[in-house]
């Protein structure tokens, strides 16, 4: 009875742990050539820093905020103080289709992700989702 | 497996010859436990969802618990009529109003029966609301954000036990008073004067349709009797409800046995909209009366209460064609509607048989007068007049019935602990299962509506003894689920559940989940000591009270050095989730500080009070595990004696500020 049901539950179990496999990993160790949307970006070899902050200060902050790029450079999300992501948002960017994935959490201080810019030249912007009302947003100028 | 030889043991303690036979019918396996593969039927795989919400009443707890079904897996206590510490409800600034009445705060009730708002007789799972039993209320819960957002107090009643059923539009939810009281309110009598001083209330509380906001309409005077439960009708009868009544033989004490005289008591029939239109026409009364209306005005600020002085009151005598009484044996206990809206089924406690009574048949008795009496200006109709049918062999103490849709009626029978399916067109008995043990209500997802998804059955049993592993003398009460997709039911698990369920509720999870809110939106958050920006973290004083403006986020409290309080000053820590990240909570606590944590959903601000009474360094901290450096989220109040103090300071790092500077 036991070995019955067992295997009635084994193709459920198997296709849960393939789907398991697929979920958020600290993708801090993954080279950036590894982004799905990457794959068809030439890579610049250019990285930029963008230091994710929370301060008394100065709030909640990407520094810098105003991003000059190329396609193909390097976002390198540094965390810094508090926890944060980056995402480029369709709904800001209305119309692009090539915004690269969402960054993890960071919680880490020293942590970092790294994002491809794989959009084409123009203006887009990221935000950290949690800190959206708290001004935490910044803009990328893609030039050719 | 010894379960026969337990069960047969049980059999002998509590039950009765008519059991004997409804146990060798109902076994579908020798142990009494699941069928062949029931345990995959309720298996839900990590990462996926139920397929229904369910609502379970928490009873003597006061609260509301949601589960998935068929899982039986529980995702929250909802706190309603009683403090919390864990969430800091009925203990935060902006909760407490929501416990007010006006025999003053109330920390604890009693929770029986929730019931989804409907659109056309069908659960729409915008609200749900449930009723306090012992200081009689209703309260509103927003099914967006699984959080009790309104409580209104029923004046001039006592125990409102049958309540808080909706009307199919969600027009009225309805009450009614359990333990008949004195009329005049507040009235000083002997008790042995209950057959000329006391009174029946049954309360009709209006339901805004856009807001949900509720209002207290207007009340009915009905004869001193118990009103037990009640159901609103559907389809054709969506303008008339129902309420059972005993003790109709209007006993004051020991009414085990003076309340179980009556072959026969009522049940009450309201048309509730013939009455709405006559107090509409002025023919109601305004009385004396107090009661307190809790609720949210902005949008996150603090709960705050009306005070009402009055309620109108429409005595039948007044107003003829609004309410009439159909006997119905013996101390009935529940009254349900069948989908179809002409069913009317009551269950007696007391009773044998289960008695059905027809809606058109009602009407028709109405127009051609067939009246045995008139008893305060109701008319009892005959019993001949409006029955439709007497299910036989019901078991013995037949209490709620559900549907599924399908023409058949399931009916939870307590004394002889089983659950019996009936056919709605012959009212033949098809089957019956034995419940673990002593079944109260019970539940199909819808199975009160129009529109019952006839798949699960929960029966919730009074009593666990040998279910579980032992717990000391007081076990959780169990929840029994049941297929009842087939011919024969099955069962399919037994889970303890939390507090004392009494109803519940079910509906699709697809009808709930894409309205779920994920945060507080921070920039329409409205509370008024709320802060939008961090830097706007700050202490001030006014007179001995300090309010501490206070910005939370991962990883810090802003600020987090406070000095400058003294003793005898309130303290109001004004608590802001400055983020908004789904599921990420922090909490709040101080030492000594004679109060419940407060949690903060992201994008709200709660209050903490504290008044210190001892001088020194008091740690507070992030009381929920928000972040890696969680532990890290902490901080210190400096306080002094009084007249002693620095100036007012607080600081966060380098971030220092003195008040008035």
């Amino acid at each position: 009875m036991y070995s019955t049901r067992l295997f009635s539950w084994l193709p459920l179990l198997l296709v849960a742990a393939l789907v398991g496999c697929n979920g958020d990993v600290s993708d801090t160790a993954r080279p950036a050539a590894d982004d799905q949307a990457a794959s068809s970006v030439e890579l610049t070899g250019e990285v930029i820093e963008v230091e994710m902050i929370s301060d008394p200060s100065r709030g909640e902050l990407f520094l810098p905020s105003d991003i000059t790029a190329r396609q193909g450079d390097v976002l390198r999300f540094v965390l810094v103080s508090g926890v944060h992501n980056a995402r480029f948002p369709e709904d800001r960017n209305p119309g692009a289709t090539d915004l690269p994935d969402a960054s993890p959490y960071l919680q880490a201080p020293g942590q970092t992700h790294d994002m491809v810019v794989t959009m084409g030249p123009g203006e887009y912007e990221f935000v950290c989702d949690p800190h959206i009302p708290l001004g935490m947003i910044g803009t990328v100028t893609v030039v050719e | 497996m010894s379960r026969v030889s337990k069960k047969m043991k049980y059999l002998g303690l509590g039950a009765l010859a008519v059991a004997l036979p409804v146990f060798l019918v109902a076994c579908p396996t020798a142990e009494g436990g699941p069928a062949g593969d029931a345990a995959t039927q309720t298996y839900v795989a990590p990462g996926e969802y139920d397929e229904f919400y369910a609502f379970l009443s928490g009873g003597y707890n006061g609260q509301m618990s949601v589960w998935g079904l068929p899982s039986g897996r529980m995702f929250k206590n909802i706190p309603v009529f009683s403090q919390d510490p864990e969430s800091g409800y009925g203990y935060s600034e902006e909760t407490k109003a929501l416990l007010n009445t006006s025999f003053g705060p109330q920390a604890w009730d009693d929770s029986h029966h929730p019931h989804i708002s409907q659109t056309d007789g069908d659960s729409d799972g915008r609200w749900i609301f449930i009723n306090a039993n012992n200081t009689p209320r209703i309260a509103r819960i927003d099914l967006t954000t699984f959080e009790t957002v309104e409580t209104i107090e029923i004046p001039n009643t006592g125990g409102n036990h049958a309540s808080s059923f909706v009307t199919s539009n969600t027009e009225y939810v309805i009450g009614a008073t359990r333990f008949s009281i004195p009329e005049e309110m507040d009235a000083d009598v002997p008790i042995d004067s209950y057959r000329e001083n006391f009174g029946g209330k049954i309360s009709f509380v209006a339901v805004d349709g856009e807001t949900g906001r509720m209002s207290m309409d207007f009340q009915l005077r009905v004869p001193p009797y118990n009103y037990d439960l009640a159901r609103a009708g559907k389809g054709p009868s969506a303008d008339w409800a129902f309420f059972t009544t005993y003790n109709t033989e209007q006993a004051h004490t020991l009414l085990e046995i003076g309340a179980s005289q009556n072959d026969k008591d009522f049940i009450l029939a309201v048309n509730w909209r013939r009455a709405a239109d006559a107090v509409a026409n002025g023919q109601a009364r305004q009385v004396p009366a107090e009661y307190y209306h809790n609720y949210y005005e902005s949008y996150g600020g603090y709960a705050i209460s009306d005070v009402h002085n009055d309620v109108l009151l429409l005595d039948p005598r007044d107003a003829e064609g609004i309410l009439y009484f159909l006997p119905t044996p013996k101390s009935p206990h529940g009254v349900d509607v069948d989908p179809s809206g002409e069913l009317i089924v009551a269950g007696g406690k007391l009773a044998t048989v289960i008695p059905v009574h027809s809606f058109s048949r009602m009407l028709s008795a109405i127009e051609n007068e067939e009246f045995e009496e008139i008893i305060d200006g109701i008319p009892v109709l005959r019993y001949e007049s409006t029955i439709a049918g007497e299910v036989e062999n019901p078991g013995l103490g037949p209490l709620h019935t559900e549907f599924d849709g399908r023409g058949n009626a399931y009916t939870s029978v307590y004394i002889s602990s089983e659950v019996v399916k009936w056919s709605l067109e012959t009212f033949e008995v098809l089957d019956r299962i034995e419940s673990f043990y002593s079944i109260g209500h019970l539940m199909i997802p819808g199975g009160d509506n129009v529109n019952p998804a006839g798949k699960y059955l929960i029966g919730m049993t009074k009593t666990a003894r040998d279910r579980f592993l032992p717990t000391g003398p007081k076990q959780a009460h169990p929840a029994q689920l049941y297929d009842i997709s087939g011919d024969r039911m099955v069962m399919l698990s037994d889970f303890p559940t939390f507090g004392e369920p009494h109803y519940a509720q079910a509906i699709e999870a697809s009808k709930i989940q894409p309205n779920n809110k994920r945060i507080y939106d921070l920039e329409a958050n409205e509370h008024p000591h709320a802060i939008k920006r961090t830097q706007d973290a700050r202490v001030e004083r006014e007179g001995n009270v300090v309010r501490v403006y206070m910005a939370h986020l991962r990883s810090h409290q802003r600020p987090d050095n406070i000095e400058g309080i003294e003793v005898g000053d309130t303290v109001y820590f004004h608590n802001t989730n400055v983020e908004q990240d789904w599921d990420v909570l922090h909490g709040m606590a101080i030492k000594g500080m004679g109060n419940a944590e407060v949690l903060i959903a992201p994008g709200q601000t709660k209050t903490l009070k504290w008044v210190p009474t001892r001088t020194g360094i008091f740690p507070f901290y992030c009381t929920a595990f928000c972040s890696a450096l969680h532990q890290e989220m902490q901080g210190y109040v400096r306080v002094s004696a009084q007249g002693e103090a620095p100036p007012l300071m607080w600081r966060t790092g380098d971030e220092q500020r003195v008040a008035g500077q």
